[in-house]
């Protein structure tokens, strides 16, 4: 040991002393990443790397044990355990869930909507963070965004204080995985969704299309893709009388519920895609609505756009087409299971590739959830206050309009990148004690939550350092760099990080000490931060 | 994009005193103080601000056609009436009530307005009609913004050419070749470190942050973007925490988002760091239901909207007048599409076609431009919707020709300037 810290205060003084030593010292299987760049199409070999970006794309990342766990047991088993998660138990999250007591509904009259969409995002990140069913959680954040709801326009209307989102994501949970022909059966009557395209108001004789136009153009055919505004118009007629039940009481803790009013229907014969509907009478025209969605249904782009939408998510941008047709086909003749599309996609050789790897931005959500879990921090509720998600770009149930988020390259510019950076700096450097100045977005106050733990070191530095006997400098890079990133980085960036921990205050050589409290604190949380400031910590 | 690149690579081979308050500051202000910047940072005298009032903004309740009994047929609960304090302008047209700063403007002859502007084959989406809006492509779907393609234009880019305020960067200054920074606010715009360690182990982080952004990032799809994104944002947020500081105002702004956000570039263009576009949004337009409060048409979240819209605009032309760059600047605005002349069951209207835009500053020819679509039944679309008579790419000609100087043409993909409009 004596002679392996004397080699690296010699590294501190020339660079290439540090070759040597980095030679000399790496552990056994590290090696420079090899990776063709882009539209090159090469199989990725079944390694740490490859398991890492399966579980960036099918879940939330994973902290460095759990990841080597996935490559010990192989991309299959990996894979079955992601898809048949009912055979997984997740009661534990539950239970933990259940404990935190996450106060849901009603707080006080002033802060309720903010308290609650903070307590609702906490909600969610516990879950994405926590749950063992990781591709269920990615799949809902998938759906949240396809149907894109907000609670700023649902929540809290005329006084009513139900978390309809709440609802509507707990139904796209249950059909994360499912069928999407019932999804979109389950969300026509989904009253968050009701409230939230205003198809309360859309009454006979006096339609509003919102609900019928956005079914067509965002949620099932792609815009303009086979329909007509006369199409539109239809439809919108089919679902008048699609409304929710009220409240008993203006202050009732009941959740709203589907309700068809047939006064409020129009029983005119509809035409819509070209087929004729009939309405049954009374209750029965309830039938109209699901017969759109049967007709629609009937329609060849809703697999082909569906399953471009489910691969641009999850492999990379703009699929060729004949991969999307190829995928589309099975998927109609699956009757649109969820379970065995998914099941193509990752199966599909594009996906273990070159092409796919790292070929996608994470989304604010994925990079936060995923470096919680890169580096166990396992507890949300501190950080990532509300003004923060705005300050990235993505607010969980607060989607900007009901066409949802951006992608890739539309997450990242200057203002969400610095937003992203300040977010890793909170989360390195928040501590016990001090006040991170986490100024990001609106400086909205915090508001003190019910049920929300105060722990302040979000990292817990010194149990990594012991747990993987990180004695010298080069394993705290090492280690950091695996956990962050795979080891996808340079040489010459090791080298950076290495000199970093080697350089005291005064800018001089200095010897990295793991025993001495405030080097750690000071260099190790500083290494940490520095490696996730790393361009490609931004490619998923 | 090379250049960029050298020129961040050239600021870490600097170094003055270290007073840096914040991360990589040295570098710029090294790099500012030795002139090595004034490429980069220059001092535009012909600055725009586009102001989009999204949701599609119902334009009939906007600028009232106060003599026209269409409009008071089509809408029995919405329709403003003449008594009820409409802001006159003409024999013809009259500002809804709560405009009271832009009647102010317009009285100083400081207001253009071009009716009846919208484009071929109109769509009512939002998003689709956004996108046509912002890269000025109705035809075919489009990715770069008209912005972006007119910074790509000038022969001198700079990662400040553009800023937008706000919320996420618009579609308009997107291109395939990158985007515009958006900003919150300037004090939020900051690369921070840890605050216990900032004073001996900043300089430390600094320089191991700029040996890793000096390595190659080319290896994947999207590494380059966001090394240049870095890049940009390390310099642009030095440059305008200086730049704040030049500036103090005795004008009070309401307390509004956007009043927020016109004050913000009022402190950017303080600071002469040579942005020529800003941009900024007003969302919730989309009014399809409550509109108005039942029985009382005069208040409800449209009036709300256009006294948010109307209250900063004054105050920013005031800030402006107060700083002496009243005649820098000019605003323009518009929204995605108009609405409905008839008002729907819901005390709202739903998704239209064309609608006005406002162009205002001291350099604008005020007055009245374009031809109002005609409401009568005859006169209308088959869905029931006006029927534009300026194409909304005939503004961005001639503000980009004759307020930015640019070549129009290269930049919309065709001449499309209308010797009728002459309002800059």
């Amino acid at each position: 040991m004596r002679k392996l810290i004397l080699f690296i205060a010699i590294a501190a003084i020339t660079a290439f002393s540090v070759a040597v030593v980095e030679a000399q010292i790496r552990q056994p299987g590290w090696r420079l990443p090899e990776r063709e760049p882009r539209e090159q199409i090469e199989p990725l070999p079944w390694d740490l790397q490859a398991a890492g970006h399966l579980l960036r794309r099918a879940g939330f990342s994973a902290s460095p044990g759990e990841l080597q766990r996935i490559v010990d047991q192989g991309f299959e088993a990996t894979l079955d355990e992601l898809l048949d998660f009912e055979s997984i138990d997740d009661s534990a999250m539950e239970a933990q869930l259940a404990e935190r007591e996450y106060s849901l509904v009603r707080l006080n009259q002033n802060e309720r909507l903010r308290a609650n969409a903070q307590n609702l995002q906490r909600w969610w990140l516990y879950r994405m963070i926590h749950s063992r069913h990781q591709l269920v959680e990615k799949m809902t954040l998938f759906w949240h965004d396809h149907f894109a709801t907000s609670a700023q326009g649902v929540n809290f209307v005329n006084g009513r204080e139900e978390p309809l989102v709440l609802v509507q994501n707990q139904t796209l949970r249950s059909h994360a995985l499912g069928n999407f022909k019932e999804m979109v059966h389950a969300i026509a009557r989904d009253p968050a969704m009701i409230y939230w395209l205003d198809n309360l108001t859309n009454v006979v004789g006096e339609p509003n299309e919102n609900w019928a136009r956005e079914l067509m153009e965002l949620f099932t055919m792609g815009e303009g893709n086979g329909y007509t505004e006369f199409d539109i118009q239809e439809a919108a007629r089919a679902f008048t009388g699609w409304s929710v039940v009220p409240p008993r009481r203006r202050d009732s803790a009941e959740v709203l519920t589907f309700a068809f009013y047939p006064q409020r229907h129009d029983f005119e014969p509809k035409t819509v895609l070209g087929q004729t509907i009939v309405s049954q009478p009374g209750s029965e025209g309830v039938l109209d609505g699901e017969q759109v969605v049967e007709i629609i249904f009937e329609q060849p782009q809703v697999a082909e756009f569906i399953t471009a939408k489910l691969w641009d998510f999850f492999v990379y941008a703009e699929p060729p087409e004949e991969i999307v047709s190829q995928l589309a086909e099975g998927f109609r003749d699956s009757g649109y299971d969820l379970k065995s599309l998914m099941r193509s996609i990752f199966e599909h050789p594009h996906f273990m590739s070159t092409k796919a790897y790292r070929a996608k931005i994470k989304s604010p959500v994925e990079f936060m959830v995923q470096a919680f879990r890169e580096l166990e921090v396992g507890d949300p509720d501190n950080i990532p206050r509300l003004s923060q998600f705005l300050g990235l770009g993505q607010n969980l149930f607060l989607p900007p309009d009901v066409g949802g988020w951006t992608s890739d390259a539309g997450w990242i510019n200057t203002g969400t990148l610095l937003a992203r950076y300040n977010w890793l700096n909170c989360l390195t450097s928040n501590r016990e004690g001090l006040d991170p100045r986490c100024v990001l977005g609106s400086e909205a106050p915090e508001i003190e939550l019910p049920g929300a733990r105060r722990i302040r070191d979000q990292i817990d530095v010194a149990g990594i350092i012991q747990e993987n006997q990180l004695l010298f400098a080069v394993n705290v890079v090492d280690y950091f760099v695996r956990a962050l990133l795979q080891d996808d980085v340079t040489l010459d960036t090791r080298y950076a990080l290495e000199q970093y921990l080697l350089t005291g205050d005064d800018g001089l050589p200095a010897e990295f000490d793991i025993e001495n409290e405030v080097t750690v604190d000071k260099k190790v949380r500083g290494l940490i931060y520095l490696v996730s400031l790393q361009p490609a910590y931004q490619l998923n | 994009m090379h250049h960029r690149r050298d020129f961040l690579k050239k600021l870490t081979m600097l170094s003055t005193a270290l007073t840096a308050p914040t991360f990589l500051v040295r570098g710029v202000k090294a790099a500012k103080a030795s002139g090595m910047a004034q490429a980069q940072l220059g001092n535009p005298n012909r600055i725009l601000l586009v102001l989009e009032l999204a949701g599609g903004d119902d334009g009939l309740n906007t600028l009232i056609p106060y003599r026209n009994d269409r409009y008071y047929a089509a809408r029995p609960t919405l329709a403003i009436r003449p008594e009820q304090g409409i802001l006159t302008l003409d024999d013809e047209f009259a500002f809804h009530p709560a405009l009271t700063g832009l009647k102010e403007l317009w009285d100083e002859g400081k207001v253009a307005i071009t009716r009846g502007v919208g484009y071929p084959n109109p769509n009512r989406s939002h998003f689709r009609s956004r996108d046509i809006w912002h890269t000025a492509e109705p035809e075919t779907v489009a990715s770069d913004g008209w912005l972006a393609n007119y910074f790509e234009s000038l022969q001198e880019s700079g990662s400040l050419r553009g800023v937008n305020i706000g919320g996420r960067v618009p579609r308009a200054m997107v291109s395939e070749e990158g985007s515009s920074p958006s900003i919150q606010s300037i004090a939020t715009y900051q690369l921070q470190t840890d605050p216990r360690y900032a004073a001996q182990d900043g300089d430390n982080k600094n320089a191991a942050f700029q040996e890793i952004l000096s390595q190659p990032h080319n290896r994947f799809r999207f590494e380059e973007y966001v090394t240049q994104t870095v890049l940009d944002a390390t310099v642009s947020s030095v440059a305008l925490l200086e730049g704040q500081e030049s500036y103090s105002s005795s004008v009070e702004y309401p307390n509004s988002a956007l009043a927020n956000n016109l004050r913000t570039i009022a402190q950017i263009i303080a600071a002469d760091i040579g942005v020529t576009v800003f941009y900024t949004s007003i969302s919730g337009f989309d009014t399809h239901a409550n509109q108005v409060v039942a029985g009382s048409n005069l208040t409800g979240i449209h009036t709300n909207l256009l006294g948010d819209v109307s209250g900063a605009i004054k105050a920013f032309y005031d800030d402006m007048v107060e700083m002496g760059r009243e005649q820098d600047v000019v605003i323009m605005t518009f929204t995605e599409f108009g609405r409905r002349l008839n008002e729907n069951g819901s005390l709202g209207t739903d998704h239209g076609t064309s609608n006005q835009m406002f162009v205002i500053g001291d350099p604008v020819n005020a007055g009245m431009y374009g031809v109002q679509p005609s409401l009568d039944p005859g006169s209308l679309d088959p869905v029931g919707d006006m029927i534009y008579s300026v194409d909304f790419r005939s503004v961005y000609a001639h503000v980009l020709n004759n307020w930015l100087g640019a070549d129009s043409a290269e930049i919309l993909g065709g001449d499309w300037l209308d010797p009728t409009l002459t309002f800059v």
